[in-house]
């Protein structure tokens, strides 16, 4: 699996409500990481780093920003990949002076969000700029962005900060296939080609489907990735992730031997 | 690179989760497990089924701290060979301790599957009470508890789906067990009661299937006679797995045709079995199903091989197939030809110990291997074999998984030849690569152990009963087959060189049971201290109330059985079994 490593690119969206818009953003990237179902504004801190630091309790440990490693020849470039959210040179704004306007369009945004008519068509923005206007059933594939639309806060555009536009196409190609619809073995047989296919991106369109909450692509990706995984030793789950074994030799061995023991 | 699941751990816990969710094997969800700490966390906590291949390889309260999550547990207690009468009857293998953690540590589970144990009224109390979502009991081969028990589950358990007593020993007090089912409950998929020898209040069993419009799987118990199972079958035309009571009645033609028409109502039927005395007049009532018949289980039914016969032949569909050797080569001839897609045969004796002559021989067994393709699995017990039979099998069937054939009489060579069958089992082994349970039987030299041990890699039980010559025949076993897990051994010259030799391999497998061999004490307690996450039990009955301790090293040991644990030493041994 090669993973393309994308360099820090250009902002959010280019739309003319660039306020509103990032400050929508903002709202959905932090609902989409952190609630799979509507509630109400999350809160706002300095920088967006910190916001994705504000969370759950329980969700603490999963989102610490790491030190970004250096990059090791010997590890495949699927081992240095790392999810965009985390790279802190992506998310942060431009500069602090737009903070302060995003922070009032937020505020503002609960009085002036009427409800508009939803659009027909709306543009996907991918975090790297690139655009994919698809039409609304299309793009309601994803639960995400279906409640932004209803709640209406979407008149064209959906910037998706944390999907990669590579990765965004794919997952666009999927959503219009579902679309289309069709006999069941047909689908079945598409999502097969789909698999094979994108084997190369599989755990960034995993990963983008959780985010975007659309469950028929997500259960797909995970079906296949554990597909992968199953009947692979342990070693080579790790090599092929690029995890690291912090378990003491003598943890690993009492594990393995209850394991196989009891478990198995 | 982070140190810890680094890179892995930035995808939210959820992510892997359902990765994970879709990983079947208990295999792959252990080496995912092993992974790194995050993983290993993430599993455990997300595992909702587990199988515990002996019940006293880890304590209860163990297994439910590691898996706090799960749903769906499997449990197995005593091994195989108690199915023979060979394993002390109080031996142990009670599901207490278990059920007991569980409905401290497990509220929410669902199903419990317990093969080989022995559980008690106490125990279906404490299920009814403790688990609020319990939905399926299956019993298979268990003994201790009575119909008081069931007529709890019946009464608390509202979501209950399955009540499978598969060969399961129930002691009949509480007749009226099945009107425990409250009026409201209508949800059972599978009613299995052919186990009970006693008779259920039919009226009481009709309203029940009546108003459970989800049954699939109803198996009868003897009791239930033929004009009741037209009612029974009327009011369940869904059924998809019938066990049938008696079929044996005075031929009267208009039960037949009643028969006749339920029967044809019943248009998803997939598995038949009951069909406990049948007689010839009956039998073509069962026609109209025959042909979406994927499972068909005549054990039951000592009738004609010639009308077995018109009956198999018009399953065309069937992949699983257990008849008494009544049937005869003829019958197996028109098996080969007709069900093309057979899969799994087993062909079990009659009348093992009686003299009649039976026409069951070799031939059989190559006409259905040669004729079905897709053969995978066999139980067959005969009277005669020869190697070339064997070499005739393993050229037709090389994708056999599960081998066991069984020779009546002990030692019996090749009746043509007069040789042991080492070459034909040998044959087997090594054409049958994916080979994971094989039984050997008839004369058997120590040569045969050789070949197996060197080819049967993904061999996972053996079975092996009056065979071989000396230690090196378990010496080649014990050395060789990588993938062993249980070793089941009785009546053969095997002793203590061969077992001290492999002691290591033990830790590798789940058990060995090894009775009337020639294993002395000495040897027993040498293989106790040198291998200390053993369990080796030795039993003899006659030596009840004396004293192990002060037996000698030379005193031989009628049945031993050693299997790892990570529990230690069990506390519930009976005074015929003692833990070295």
């Amino acid at each position: 699996m090669r993973w393309r490593h994308r360099a820090c690119g250009g902002g959010g969206g280019s739309s003319t409500d660039a306020g509103a818009d990032q400050c929508w953003a903002l709202g959905m990237l932090l609902r989409a990481l952190f609630d799979s179902k509507r509630r109400k504004a999350p809160m706002v801190s300095a920088s967006i780093r910190e916001t994705v630091a504000v969370r759950r309790p329980d969700s603490e440990a999963k989102y610490e920003v790491p030190v970004w490693p250096s990059s090791s020849p010997n590890h495949r470039d699927f081992a240095n990949w790392r999810p965009i959210w985390t790279d802190p040179s992506r998310l942060e704004l431009k500069n602090s002076s737009t903070m302060s306007s995003e922070e009032s369009a937020i505020e503002a945004a609960p009085e002036t969000s009427k409800k508009v008519e939803p659009p027909k068509v709306v543009v996907l923005q991918s975090y790297d700029g690139e655009e994919f206007e698809v039409d609304l059933v299309v793009a309601s594939q994803s639960e995400t962005i279906k409640n932004m639309i209803e709640d209406g806060c979407v008149e064209r555009s959906v910037p998706l900060p944390n999907v990669e536009g590579p990765v965004l196409s794919k997952v666009v190609r999927y959503w219009k296939r579902r679309v289309e619809g069709g006999k069941e073995e047909e689908l079945k047989q598409w999502d097969k080609e789909f698999v094979e296919a994108e084997k190369q991106q599989l755990l960034e369109i995993m990963v983008a489907a959780h985010y975007l909450n659309s469950q028929p692509l997500f259960d797909l990706c995970c079906q296949a990735v554990a597909d992968t995984i199953s009947n692979m030793t342990v070693e080579d789950v790790r090599e092929y992730f690029g995890i690291e074994n912090d378990l003491t030799p003598e943890e690993e061995r009492r594990i393995r031997d209850v394991n196989r023991w009891v478990f198995d | 690179m982070p140190a810890g699941g680094g890179w892995a751990a930035m995808f939210p816990d959820e992510v892997w989760e359902h990765v994970f969710s879709f990983l079947a094997a208990d295999g792959d969800r252990n080496a995912v497990s092993l992974v790194c700490r995050g993983w290993h966390s993430i599993e455990r906590r997300s595992r909702r089924r587990i199988f515990v291949g002996n019940c006293y390889a880890v304590a209860p309260a163990v297994a439910v701290r590691r898996f706090p999550n799960v749903r769906v547990v499997s449990i197995k207690g005593k091994p195989h060979f108690a199915d023979f009468n060979l394993v002390p009857s109080d031996w142990g293998g009670r599901a207490d301790a278990w059920i007991a953690a569980m409905a401290e540590g497990w509220p929410l589970l669902e199903e419990l599957h317990l093969k080989r144990m022995v559980v008690t009224d106490e125990c279906l109390e404490l299920i009814a009470r403790s688990f609020k979502n319990f939905r399926v009991l299956a019993l298979s081969f268990c003994e201790g508890v009575s119909t008081a028990g069931l007529a709890a589950i019946a009464a608390n358990c509202r979501n209950l789906r399955e009540l499978d007593l598969q060969e399961t020993v129930v002691e009949e007090n509480c007749v009226h067990w099945l009107s425990h089912f409250p009026e409201s409950s209508t949800s059972l998929v599978n009613l299995s009661i052919a186990s009970l020898e006693e008779d259920v209040n039919l009226a009481v069993l009709e309203h029940l299937v009546s108003r459970c419009t989800n049954l699939k799987t109803l198996k009868l118990n003897y009791a239930v006679p033929l004009d009741r199972l037209v009612n029974l079958l009327r009011r369940a035309p869904q059924l998809a797995n019938l066990g049938t009571g008696r079929f044996t009645a005075e031929y009267r033609p208009e039960l037949f045709s009643k028969l006749e028409s339920a029967f044809a109502s019943c248009k998803s039927m997939k598995s038949l079995s009951g069909i406990c005395e049948a007689v010839p007049e009956y039998l073509p009532a069962i026609y109209p199903i025959c042909d979406g018949l994927t499972s068909l289980n005549l054990c039951d039914a000592p009738v004609n091989g010639a009308s077995l016969t018109k009956l198999v032949s018009r399953c065309k569909n069937l992949q699983r197939l257990w008849v008494m050797d009544v049937i005869e080569d003829d019958g197996l001839a028109a098996v080969a030809s007709s069900c093309k897609l057979l899969q799994e045969l087993r062909v079990l004796p009659c009348d093992p110990y009686g003299a009649d002559p039976v026409s069951l021989t070799e031939h059989g067994l190559v006409t259905v291997s040669a004729g079905c393709s897709m053969l995978r699995s066999v139980l067959y017990f005969c009277r005669q074999m020869t190697n070339a039979a064997l070499f005739a099998v393993a050229r037709s069937s090389p994708d056999l998984t599960c081998f066991r054939l069984c020779i009546i009489d002990p030692h019996t060579p090749d009746y043509v030849t007069q040789e042991p069958l080492d070459a034909g089992f040998s044959a087997i082994v090594e054409s049958c690569k994916d080979l994971r349970r094989l039984s050997v039987s008839g004369l058997l030299t120590d040569n045969v152990f050789r070949s197996v041990g060197a080819s049967a890699d993904r061999l996972e039980m053996l079975s092996i009963a009056f065979a071989g010559d000396s230690d090196a025949g378990l010496h080649y076993i014990l050395s060789g087959c990588k993938s062993l897990r249980k070793l089941e051994i009785r009546d053969c010259p095997f002793g203590d060189k061969a077992l001290l030799a492999n002691a290591a391999k033990l830790e590798t497998m789940r058990s060995l049971w090894m009775s009337s061999c020639f294993v002395s004490l000495g040897a027993c307690r040498s293989l106790a201290q040198k291998m200390p996450l053993l369990n080796v039990e030795v039993m003899d009955e006659k030596k009840r109330g004396g004293s192990w301790d002060s037996q000698p090293d030379d005193c031989p040991v009628e049945k031993l059985y050693v299997y790892r644990t990570v529990a230690g030493r069990r506390s519930d041994t009976p005074p015929c079994v003692w833990t070295l």
